[in-house]
């Protein structure tokens, strides 16, 4: 499903990392981890068909275009990334979804309690009050957002390292039960929170294999 | 001149230097509409008396007059005002560090650090600005005295020009400039929001590039910044709207003020009017008026705007002030 | 293409209005001065005023007052529509980037052109760009069409007009080093303020009071040295532009008497071209500092890419 043969990566003529490689089957759940500034995060971009490799193949699902690729993914990143729109808008992202999805990915990602005390409820403008929004709340509706696309391969960048225990705990739960069925990539610096991974990689272990 | 601006320059002791620059360039503008009315009579009259031979004499005289004139502005000017308005700036800023440093740890920080250097550098040069730069209390006062001065000439010439000059031009500078007018500086903050909407969704743009590519929300965002931009054109359309309705106002003031003055100075030619030459004289006049008015009123808007700083000098000079 | 290039373009319907109004708005206004020329024939030469012709004038004067607010209006919004575009493109390209293209930009320097150099030509556009484009149209304008109505007084008025504009844009270069040199010395004078502000707790420590206040001075004195020397020689430059600029009319005045003494002209063109050269002359001595707006306008555009 997803294969990288011998990618390199240089930004500014500092090379991140040379010849990478990593295959990862459909609905295989991967987990890798590395030190910070290891190029993990970059690594998941180049999955995702965001930068370009200076070096190497990278196909995803049958496609090699960077545009189509995009397409193709999910992201939950560090950071939840809230627009300046309503909780909906911010889910959907402007597209058209029936509405039993956009509950059942409300209630998936744990939100449908807290949007049911707002006097608005999914229609609450967030650009006022992102403020007001705790980082478990922000980062579930990143989850939501990510759930909505159903797309089969979901790529996670620390999606928890702003979070709380007992956030981090729901956060990861949510992200278990959704991801049951899908190709996951998931990198952290923290290998405990990849509990149930088919396989857990080291990033050192990926270069020049 | 606001109390507080006046109470400052009491308290720099600048307050007499700032009058004898105000007196010594008070003149200028008056002296030299004298000087541009009497030159296009001079010269019409010439014309109209086929006074050939001496419209060479006519030309020198004036240059002179002009050379003169200038000159005694650039000595005015060059010797007394500048001097005058940097003392002002060097007092002003010396006067309000000197307080800061006079204040115990506590009363320090009344204010923030921001707010200490926008008080000591751009407050100060706001005060200073509403005192003498130009479009300000000094070019007000400039504009008053011009102002008064041609109105006061076209008495001497004629009262009734002077009448339908006063009946044509005060509806219509109160319609345009005071009206209409009005609302402008409203739409132009809004138009100010909604460009800060412009930047908030730009921030996004700038940073969550990745986030809105991946999950295709490039129409959506793009949707939402056309909202604030319209928004921008929206506000600047009404200023626009107003700004074009005050310039119908002015352009029909000032010409239908010109056309009347022209066919009522002809009816009244050979007996409340000497000749054509005088005739012109008196719409030179006019239009001097008009400037003037129009020229206090620019200054007049100008000045609330530096006096927004004044008022911040004046709350850490002026003793109890700065605790209330 | 250039950026201002695809702003026209994609608003060629607003610009092509806006180029309209500011010809019909002109060609009115030129008309409206030629009737008051006429006007002037009459009452210099005790003609009587027909009722038509004050008819006539009317009609002018309505259409010229009609006509200039017209035209300050589509301009304006001509501008408008610019800026928007502007706005817009600019937007559009940060959204639009293809993949691999965005680890080239920056979120800080995205940020700093939105808050300064879109800011600025945004503003540039609302507030400037129409009155510098409508001046210069009315101008060259007024230039062709006194040329047609008297060419050698024409070049009386404009051959000083232009040595002027020479004048004032050597005495500019001249200036620049002062005015850098200034601002230099106030930058210096802020930065000493800056610095006491922020060890105010040291200075009261140790009783620094006089030593701030001494550093302060001496950063004063250099500014207001060089402020002097450049406000005095801006006070002189600019009353010997004053009387210059007084020349081109004694000029006009002069030539003009002898060409209506000696029949060449009537006295109404003389007064026509009084009233007019008031736009040509003003529209020349503004030029060195349009240029200089402009150049700062482009210079802005040049850092921002739009789609």
């Amino acid at each position: 499903m997803i294969r990288l043969e011998k990618v390199s990566f240089s930004y500014d003529k500092q090379e991140i990392f040379r010849d990478l490689s990593l295959h990862v089957e459909k609905n295989e759940k991967v987990g890798i981890v590395g030190e910070s500034g290891c190029g993990k995060s970059t690594l998941l971009k180049l999955i995702a068909g965001l930068y370009l490799p200076s070096e190497g193949k990278i196909c995803v699902d049958g496609e090699t275009d960077p545009a189509r690729i995009s397409r193709k993914v999910s992201v939950v990143m560090q950071a939840p990334m809230l627009l300046p729109m309503t909780i909906m808008e911010n889910i959907t992202m402007g597209h058209e979804y029936p509405a039993e999805r956009i509950d059942r990915v409300c209630e998936e990602a744990q939100l449908s309690k807290w949007i049911g005390t707002l006097s608005e409820g999914i229609n609450t403008y967030l650009g006022d009050r992102s403020d007001e929004l705790s980082g478990g709340q922000a980062q579930r509706i990143a989850i939501a957002r990510a759930m909505c696309k159903d797309a089969q391969i979901i790529l996670l960048d620390e999606p928890t390292s702003a979070l709380d225990a007992e956030n981090t705990a729901a956060v990861l739960e949510a992200l278990r039960r959704y991801t049951v069925d899908k190709t996951v990539v998931h990198v952290t610096h923290r290998p405990e929170h990849l509990k149930g991974y088919d396989r857990i990689l080291k990033m050192e272990d990926l270069i020049g294999k | 001149m606001d109390r507080k601006v006046s109470w400052i320059l009491k308290e720099l002791g600048l307050w007499k230097t700032l009058m004898v620059v105000m007196i010594l360039r008070l003149p200028f503008d008056s002296l030299n509409a004298i000087l541009g009315a009497n030159l296009l009579e001079r010269f019409l009259r010439l014309i109209q008396t086929k006074g050939r031979d001496e419209l060479p004499s006519a030309f020198w005289t004036f240059l002179l007059f002009t050379v003169l004139l200038f000159a005694y502005n650039a000595t005015v000017w060059s010797l007394i005002s500048v001097k005058a308005n940097l003392l002002l700036h060097r007092k002003l800023r010396e006067k309000i560090l000197q307080s800061m440093l006079d204040r115990n740890g506590q009363e320090m920080e009344q204010y923030s650090a921001g707010d200490w250097i926008t008080r000591i550098n751009a407050d100060a040069d706001r005060t200073a600005g509403y005192l003498m730069e130009p479009l300000n209390l000094m070019h007000a006062a400039i504009a008053t005295c011009n102002l008064i001065v041609s109105s006061v000439i076209l008495v001497m010439l004629n009262v009734t020009m002077l009448a339908f000059t006063l009946l044509v031009m005060v509806p219509f500078f109160i319609l345009s400039s005071i009206v209409i007018i009005r609302k402008v500086p409203y739409y132009k903050r809004n138009a100010q929001e909604a460009y800060a909407a412009y930047t908030n969704w730009m921030e996004p743009v700038a940073n969550a590039g990745e986030t809105i590519r991946i999950f295709d929300g490039e129409d959506i965002v793009l949707e939402k910044i056309e909202e604030t931009s319209l928004k921008i054109m929206a506000e600047n359309r009404k200023a626009h709207k107003l700004g074009a309705w005050s310039m119908f106002f002015n352009v029909l003031s000032g010409t239908f003020g010109y056309l009347l003055l022209l066919l009522m100075g002809n009816s009244m030619m050979g007996t409340g009017i000497r000749d054509f030459a005088q005739l012109m004289k008196i719409t030179q006049y006019r239009g001097q008026m008009m400037l003037g008015v129009m020229c206090v009123n620019n200054c007049i808007n100008r000045m609330k705007t530096n006096l927004t700083g004044a008022e911040r000098v004046y709350e850490v000079l002026a003793p109890g002030e700065g605790e209330q | 293409m250039p950026v201002l290039k695809i702003l026209l373009k994609r608003n060629r319907i607003w610009v092509f209005a806006a180029i309209l109004a500011a010809l019909v708005s002109n060609l009115s206004q030129m008309f409206y001065f030629v009737f008051v020329g006429k006007l002037v024939d009459k009452i210099a030469g005790r003609q009587t005023i027909e009722y038509s012709f004050i008819a006539i004038l009317a009609v002018f004067m309505i259409a010229n007052v009609v006509t200039v607010s017209l035209n300050h209006y589509i301009g304006h919004m001509t501008a408008e529509k610019m800026a928007h575009s502007l706005r817009m493109g600019y937007a559009r390209k940060l959204l639009k980037k293809t993949n691999g293209e965005n680890r080239s930009c920056d979120a800080g320097q995205i940020m700093s052109v939105v808050q300064n150099e879109l800011a600025q030509a945004d503003a540039y556009l609302g507030n400037t760009f129409f009155d510098i484009f409508s001046m210069t149209f009315s101008g060259i304008l007024v230039l062709v069409f006194l040329l047609f109505q008297n060419a050698l007084l024409t070049m009386t008025l404009l051959i000083p007009a232009i040595l002027i504009l020479v004048y004032v844009l050597i005495l500019s270069k001249r200036m620049t080093p002062l005015v850098s040199e200034t601002q230099n010395a106030k930058n210096r004078m802020n930065h000493a303020v800056y610095s006491t502000v922020h060890a105010f707790p040291a200075i009261r420590i140790f009783d620094g009071e006089k030593l701030a206040m001494h550093t302060f001075q001496r950063e004063t004195t250099d500014w207001v040295r060089s402020a002097t020397k450049l406000e005095r020689r801006s006070a002189l430059y600019n009353s010997l532009s004053g009387v210059l600029s007084g020349i081109p009319l004694l000029l006009l005045l002069l030539a003009g008497g002898y060409m209506v003494l000696d029949g060449h002209i009537m006295l109404g063109t003389l007064i026509v071209f009084l009233n007019l050269q008031k736009s040509l002359m003003g529209f020349i001595m503004n030029l060195p500092a349009w240029i200089g707006g402009f150049k700062i306008f482009t210079a802005n555009l040049t850092r921002i890419e739009i789609e």
